[in-house]
């Protein structure tokens, strides 16, 4: 843990082990995130993609403390990050580290700036609750600055302004200013783009590659949109059901999907290329939390499982497939059989056809 | 913002005009007669003339149309009129009685804020613990039991039993007058006031605090890295006091009623004591006048209330 080599860059910035995240709730206790295990490392772009209810927001919050506790449980044999464990640490070293170290970026820009207080107080908020002999008038220079590196036109008066005087886009881009706005070594964006027209996403998704470039700093970007993740990430994380099922490099996972869920999210994407009556879609619903189903938790849905006991009965655990490339399922090997399944439905291959 | 209080001063007239006449209408409908009330013995076994000629003088012998007309003349030049029973100008009348009417509203208000906010927000911040049900209790009681009996309970143990507190009054009859002894005669009645006022402070400053704490920016804030007091305070608290700026403004009516009530146990010199004073004698210019300032009081309060708003939350436009 103390090491702290030259090649640096290896190690992994934020490790995540066995991380169990439950709610209390009154129909029963919600298994929101069962077990998982992933890594970011320094300067890394990680996709995190599954659908609503599969637990990646909850697994960054449970990450960041920010999972209030009760009615929420969080439990894990490690969360290492810069060689401190974070679920360790007291609530004054948590303070250090979150909007600092690691630092956050909300879904709905409109609801994630307090309404009375102008946009430039809570950057400046950000930037001096982590350094105590930051002056206000030097808080205020900075943010000005970093308004204007996300892109915010006319900074100096934007600085003064209240959030319901700006349009959503530029919310997102003031976010985006005052999460980077103590260089933080990791930043967590929460569906950054999902609240915003998709004309509007565009120009927020820009801001976040250009913040990456300039601050290098290692990016998590949690989406349900596949597109997206093809766009931005360098490796990819599959959820469901609160279990991370695959994970590969984006040219890997859109390539060569080597679990059925994957699959299925690709097929059912629109497509430009193939006429369909109708979109594809997964079979069935996400499965209950509360009660989730025994041995694959996917395997209600599933095309592969073709009624093997072992899908029932076994938790497929991740197995490296090739290198780097790890799936949770049983029979991953027979991906290929019904990726040309898929093939046949939709008229093309859905594999690799998304441009990495 | 200009046009905004223009807005309103223009919509307080007709208000205005509506409860003069209301008062108008509703003080003639009282049962009795203020001149068998302003007249002592001898004057009891006078002629029917004598009684005409004071009716007269009274302005009482014209027919009500008339009456009233003559008296929106006078109101509106500023005119109160002239009380019955005291033979003195409403207007001055009610002057010297405002003062300690003010004084009294305003320590109870402040008294039940000082309360009830920092009462709200643990309840709030301590959701289902046992000061929040303590507290709601506590609430439910100080709203549930009349102003009447919790005066007179405060005098019986305060004044009477222990013996602390002087049972009403300004001041210390005869005394030089001093702070500490305005403050000894001023905490009970207020305090009792301030009682009625308390449980819906606590209730809603509980309430918006828990509507305020659940908000996205809360998570904002604390994924900043930002104290969990500063969050309360600086994101939580200042968001939650603009919907208690109307509770503190709706109740003023009410508060005003109570210290018709208050005013009377603590022998308290101030409007309420003044208006019951003028019902029981019929003293139809003084119940007028005392309806009509307390109308213009409420509506200069809710205006104030309304401009709070506005400052406390920039979306608020006027």
């Amino acid at each position: 843990m103390t090491q702290r080599p030259n090649d640096s860059s290896r190690e992994p910035l934020l490790e995540v082990r066995n991380l169990n995240t439950t709610f209390k709730t009154e129909t029963g206790t919600v298994q929101a995130v069962r077990g998982v295990n992933w890594e970011i490392y320094p300067g890394e772009f990680l996709g995190v993609v599954g659908e609503s209810g599969s637990g990646k927001s909850v697994t960054m919050a449970s990450i960041m403390g920010l999972v209030p506790t009760p009615p929420g449980s969080v439990g894990a044999d490690s969360v290492t990050f810069e060689g401190k464990d974070l679920l360790s640490l007291n609530e004054r070293q948590m303070r250090r580290i979150r909007g600092h170290e690691i630092s956050m970026i909300f879904q709905d820009p409109m609801t994630s700036f307090n309404p009375v207080h102008t946009i430039g107080n809570q950057i400046s908020e950000a930037i001096r609750v982590h350094d105590s002999k930051m002056t206000r008038r030097a808080a205020k220079k900075r943010s000005i600055e970093l308004l204007s590196l996300v892109g915010v036109p006319s900074p100096e008066v934007r600085f003064a302004q209240f959030p319901h005087e700006y349009s959503g886009g530029m919310r997102q881009r003031a976010m985006i200013a005052m999460a980077i706005a103590n260089q933080p070594k990791l930043i967590i964006a929460d569906e950054p783009t999902t609240a915003l027209d998709v004309t509007i996403q565009a120009q927020i998704l820009d801001v976040l590659n250009l913040i990456q470039e300039e601050t290098d700093a290692a990016t998590i970007l949690i989406t349900h949109d596949l597109g997206l993740i093809a766009e931005m990430s360098d490796r990819v994380l599959v959820m469901y059901a609160g279990k991370v099922v695959e994970t590969a490099t984006v040219f890997e996972l859109f390539a060569d999907p080597k679990h059925p869920y994957t699959l299925g999210l690709l097929a059912s994407l629109p497509r430009l290329d193939s006429q369909l009556d109708s979109l594809l879609s997964i079979p069935g619903q996400p499965p209950s939390l509360i009660t989730p189903p025994t041995g694959c938790s996917f395997h209600p849905r599933c095309d592969l499982t073709k009624g093997r006991s072992e899908c029932r009965s076994e938790l497929p655990v991740l197995v490296e497939a090739s290198n780097g490339h790890h799936t949770a399922c049983h029979f991953w090997d027979e991906m290929t059989e019904i990726a040309e399944v898929v093939t046949d439905t939709v008229g093309i291959d859905v594999r690799s056809s998304v441009e990495t | 913002m200009l046009r905004y209080l223009l807005r309103r001063i223009l919509i307080a007239i007709p208000v205005l005009l509506g409860i003069l006449f209301l008062a108008f209408v509703m003080t003639r409908a009282l049962p009795g007669d203020p001149l068998l009330m302003m007249m002592s013995i001898e004057e009891f076994e006078a002629s029917e003339e004598f009684l005409e000629t004071r009716r007269e003088q009274l302005g009482l012998s014209d027919p009500l149309p008339v009456q009233y007309i003559t008296w929106v003349g006078e109101v509106v030049q500023g005119n109160l009129g002239v009380s019955f029973h005291r033979r003195a100008n409403v207007a001055e009348v009610i002057a010297g009685r405002i003062g300690p009417t003010a004084l009294l509203t305003g320590t109870a208000v402040f008294m039940a804020l000082a309360v009830g906010i920092p009462t709200g927000v643990i309840a709030a911040i301590r959701q289902n613990s046992w000061f929040d049900y303590t507290s709601a209790a506590g609430s439910m009681l100080a709203i549930s039991i009349p102003n009447f009996f919790l005066g007179l309970m405060a005098i019986y143990v305060f004044s009477l039993q222990l013996g602390w507190l002087p049972t009403g009054g300004l001041n210390t009859l005869g005394a030089e007058p001093s702070f500490v002894d305005s403050l000894r005669h001023l905490i009970m009645p207020a305090g009792v006031l301030a009682a009625v006022l308390i449980g819906p402070y606590v209730r809603y400053t509980r309430q918006s605090m828990l509507d305020v704490l659940h908000q996205d920016y809360i998570t904002t804030a604390t994924a900043k890295g930002v104290k969990r007091s500063s969050i309360l305070i600086f994101h939580g608290l200042r968001n939650a006091l603009v919907p208690l700026t109307t509770v503190v403004a709706i109740q003023i009516p009410a508060l005003l009623a109570g210290t018709v009530i208050i005013e009377t146990i603590f022998t308290w010199p101030g409007m309420g004591q003044l208006v019951l004073e003028g019902i029981s004698r019929r003293d139809y210019p003084i119940i007028v006048g005392v309806v009509l300032v307390s109308a213009v009081l409420v509506m200069v309060f809710n205006l104030l209330a309304d401009l709070l708003a506005a400052v406390l939350d920039p979306r608020i436009r006027l």
